[in-house]
């Protein structure tokens, strides 16, 4: 193949990449069933003391589900949801959990919240949620 | 740790000592004066008022930003909740931020760090109830020294040399107070004693004045914990001076609305909420919150004084003058959340020295603060029971006649969403396993065949919040903002590891792997989300306003006029349901402080929201305080998250607030007119 060519459809295929990529929201089934359970587990063990068991908050700690938390983040990263919890939280201890525990975490917010679980867990690695976009609604 | 800076400590320690002069007898019940802020609420009655007036509604749009400043760094991680409100005094700002609630004092004309103090507090730090920067400090001057309080997250009281952030060598242990020594004689563990505050300590007549807060309320671990109590230090030494039980001990007054001997074990009925002075009158006005557990009353029957009571104390000496219990025997958590304001006011031609307190509930509970004669009456009227096994209700419950609730409260179906009837329809259907009722009907034991829980609006979901209120010396009318949300309030068996005298904990069948077992639960649909467990397709189940500022005459007992605050989200405005429809503003919920200057009313709008240009961030908004009409706005990247303040320095006025949260730290912003 002609090289310019190549280059062309190199550039085009990591174009279309890139698209299906950023067009990714929470909507898209990017955590498993299994995984949500798992953060449901360490939810109430790290979270809901301040949180709330049911995500609604309480007086010391915002709600972690509802309109207005997804009116915060609306249109943001998960990537930024993310790093917000992997390094500030939780309050008595940031930065104690894994990747792999906030994921799962965060796995059984999206599940509280109604978004729909997929096959695939949700991966922690940095970068990963980079491309994910929250959405309250349905795209 | 203190670092000071050399660049510009010369120059403003010779600001400081001209002004000096002018600082001492800065207190009252008038609001700011000579264009400082030298504490929390503006003065020792909380009225968040500033007489300044370069600032109006013919260039409020027209501010922009003088300086700002990033608290990122002053701990080990960025800090995304600054709660504070600085304080101004001769040309310095002072306030707490970071994680380690740090102090720092800055150049109020330019926003430059003069000096920063931090406690590393090690594990002590990290067990805290109450950890990050707190709500911000205290001032103190005697016209010649001046001091900087505040109380660390480990719950240590710290006095400051305000010129040179140096720990005060005569006060305390090396400008020290450990406040989990003698608390009301409790032998408390120094570094795991779930005991901290986050308000600020508050200084009148040479005092300085501390309350307790503790881990929040929902979920004990035993019917015991920690009392709070109230305490007063002398300013210059750190010595104590008097303590103020919350909980009265054998054959002291309302003991015997302990019953079964419950205040022997009993704990919190701390004050976390600001606590107010006259220092006129000698007083100080404590707002009290609720006794260990917010939900459940089972472990402490009685009316439990001075739960949820407005106390009155003599300043010098601790001694109680009047109290007033807003909630008897209370399963709502509606702890006093914020500052008593004092308010000197006429009432049908009688001069009166009242003192109004803004809740929770959405009650605005108006006393004569001399004697704590109510204003207008208040009424003891019947309220629902519940059958939680093992509760013991309160009959009755203290209705307030005037001014009229500023706020929705309990749930009732007119209150339900009604943007189309299908919606009306759906969330109809969803209370169908819920109770609702009026204000004060009380929690369920959680059932999945219902009732899941008691649906409710202004109670564990506040009307309004720590934030408090404002009020107009001038033409006495308060101001205070409100949020409308609704709380689930259902019980359930505490998980394995609780104390066995622990009956329930908050909480629904359809949360928490401990009670279900697994994930899944009835919180999921398939559009829209049914984000948690109560919502109409993602859109709150509650028509709106979802937020509003309140002003209410003081005078009279009426509401003057009541604004929707804050921008109609865009989740609300683009939702697929409402296609077609003009949806008014509708507010938004949070908590949010309000400030009011000659002419107007400012706050930040809660949370992010839609902004004129498209940025991500929020508006600062003022409003005419007559009318309640929009006088102006400015962007801000992040949400109001302290309490603005203003002040005058060089001329120019300034106005300064808080932002943070979401993605965005903490950080002081200050705006000014363009030169």
């Amino acid at each position: 193949m002609d090289r310019r060519v190549f280059a062309s459809v190199c550039l085009l295929l990591a174009g279309l990449g890139l698209a299906a990529q950023s067009s990714r929201t929470v909507w898209d089934g990017i955590y498993s069933e299994e995984q949500a359970a798992r953060g449901e587990k360490l939810y109430a063990d790290r979270c809901g003391k301040c949180h709330g068991d049911t995500l609604g908050g309480q007086e010391a700690a915002p709600a972690l589900t509802g309109t207005t938390f997804y009116a915060n983040w609306e249109g943001e990263a998960l990537e930024a949801l993310f790093d917000r919890m992997r390094s500030t939280m939780p309050q008595d201890k940031p930065g104690s959990l894994s990747r792999a525990q906030n994921a799962d975490i965060l796995a059984h917010m999206l599940h509280t919240g109604g978004f729909p679980a997929g096959p695939m867990p949700l991966d922690g690695q940095a970068g990963a949620l980079s491309t994910i976009t929250i959405r309250l609604y349905k795209p | 740790m203190t670092r000071t800076l050399r660049t510009s400590r010369v120059a403003v320690a010779a600001i400081t000592a001209t002004l000096l002069a002018a600082t001492a007898g800065l207190h009252g019940q008038a609001g700011a004066k000579k264009g400082e802020w030298p504490t929390y609420g503006g003065d020792l009655g909380h009225t968040r008022y500033a007489p300044l007036d370069q600032i109006t509604a013919a260039n409020f749009s027209t501010l922009e930003v003088k300086w700002r400043f990033k608290t990122d760094n002053l701990g080990p991680r960025p800090e995304f909740n600054l709660e504070s409100t600085p304080l101004m005094v001769g040309g310095r700002l002072y306030s707490t931020a970071g994680t380690r609630r740090s102090v720092i004092a800055l150049d109020a004309a330019t926003g430059e760090l003069i000096w920063v103090h931090g406690e590393n507090e090690g594990a002590r730090g990290q067990s805290a109830p109450r950890q990050l920067s707190g709500r911000g400090l205290a001032y103190w001057t005697d016209g010649k020294e001046e001091r900087i309080l505040y109380v660390t997250p480990g719950y240590r009281l710290v006095a400051l040399d305000a010129r040179t952030g140096n720990p005060v060598a005569g006060f305390g242990r090396g400008g020290l107070v450990d406040l989990k020594e003698d608390l009301d004689k409790q032998k408390l563990d120094l570094v795991n004693a779930p005991v901290g505050l986050h308000s600020t300590p508050i200084v009148g007549g040479n005092l300085v004045l501390v309350g307790a807060a503790f881990e929040t309320g929902a979920n004990p671990r035993s019917r015991a914990n920690v009392r709070g109590a109230v305490r007063a230090f002398d300013v210059r030494t750190g010595k104590l001076v008097w303590t103020f039980r919350t909980i009265p001990q054998p054959g002291e007054f309302g003991n015997e609305s302990w019953e079964n001997d419950s205040w022997a074990y009993s704990g919190n009925t701390g004050v976390w909420a600001q606590i107010s002075v006259d220092e006129e009158l000698g007083m100080a006005y404590l707002p009290v919150e609720l006794p260990t557990h917010d939900y459940y009353g089972g472990a402490r029957p009685g009316n439990t004084l001075f739960a949820e009571s407005l106390v009155a104390v003599d300043l010098k000496t601790g001694v109680r003058k009047w109290h007033f219990q807003l909630v008897h025997h209370g399963v709502w958590d509606m702890d006093i959340p914020c500052a008593p304001i004092l308010a000197d006011i006429v009432v049908n031609g009688r001069p009166i020295k009242a003192v109004a307190q803004p809740s929770k509930q959405g009650f605005l509970y108006v006393f004569d603060r001399v004697t704590g004669q109510p204003i207008w009456p208040i009424e003891e009227r019947p309220v629902p029971q519940g059958d939680v096994p093992g509760e013991k209700y309160s009959r009755t419950q203290p209705f307030p006649t005037k001014p009229v609730a500023y706020e929705r409260q309990g749930l009732a179906v007119d209150d339900l969403i009604d943007f189309t009837p299908e919606l009306r329809a759906e969330a109809l259907k969803l209370i169908e396993k819920y109770r609702i009722g009026p204000v004060f009907t009380p929690p369920v034991v959680s059932r999945a065949e219902g009732p899941i829980a008691t649906l409710a609006m202004s109670t564990q979901a506040p009307a309004t919040n720590w934030p408090g209120g404002s009020f107009d010396p001038e033409t006495h009318v308060l101001y205070v903002h409100s949020s409308a949300q609704v709380a689930q309030l259902g019980l359930v068996p505490p998980p394995e590891g609780a104390a066995p005298d622990v009956r329930y904990h908050q909480g629904t069948v359809l949360s928490g792997a401990r009670r279900t077992g697994g994930s899944g639960s009835a919180t999921t649909n398939a559009q829209g989300g049914n984000i948690n467990g109560i919502d109409v397709r993602g859109l709150p189940i509650i028509k709106p306003p979802y937020g509003r500022i309140n002003a209410i005459n003081l005078e009279t007992g009426d509401i003057v006029w009541q604004v929707a605050h804050g921008d109609t989200p865009d989740v609300v405005k683009n939702h697929p349901a409402l296609k077609g429809l003009t949806i008014p503003r509708t507010g938004r919920n949070g908590a949010i402080g309000t400030l009011v200057t000659k002419t107007l009313v400012i706050a930040g709008e809660p949370g992010y929201g839609p902004t004129p240009s498209g940025a991500r961030g929020s508006m600062l908004r003022a409003y005419d305080k007559r009318t309640g009409a929009d006088a102006g706005a400015v962007y801000m990247p992040a949400p109001q998250s302290g309490s603005p303040m203003t002040y005058t320095l060089n001329g120019k006025q300034y106005l300064v607030v808080a932002i943070s949260g979401g993605t965005y730290s903490g950080e002081l912003v200050a705006f000014a007119l363009p030169n």
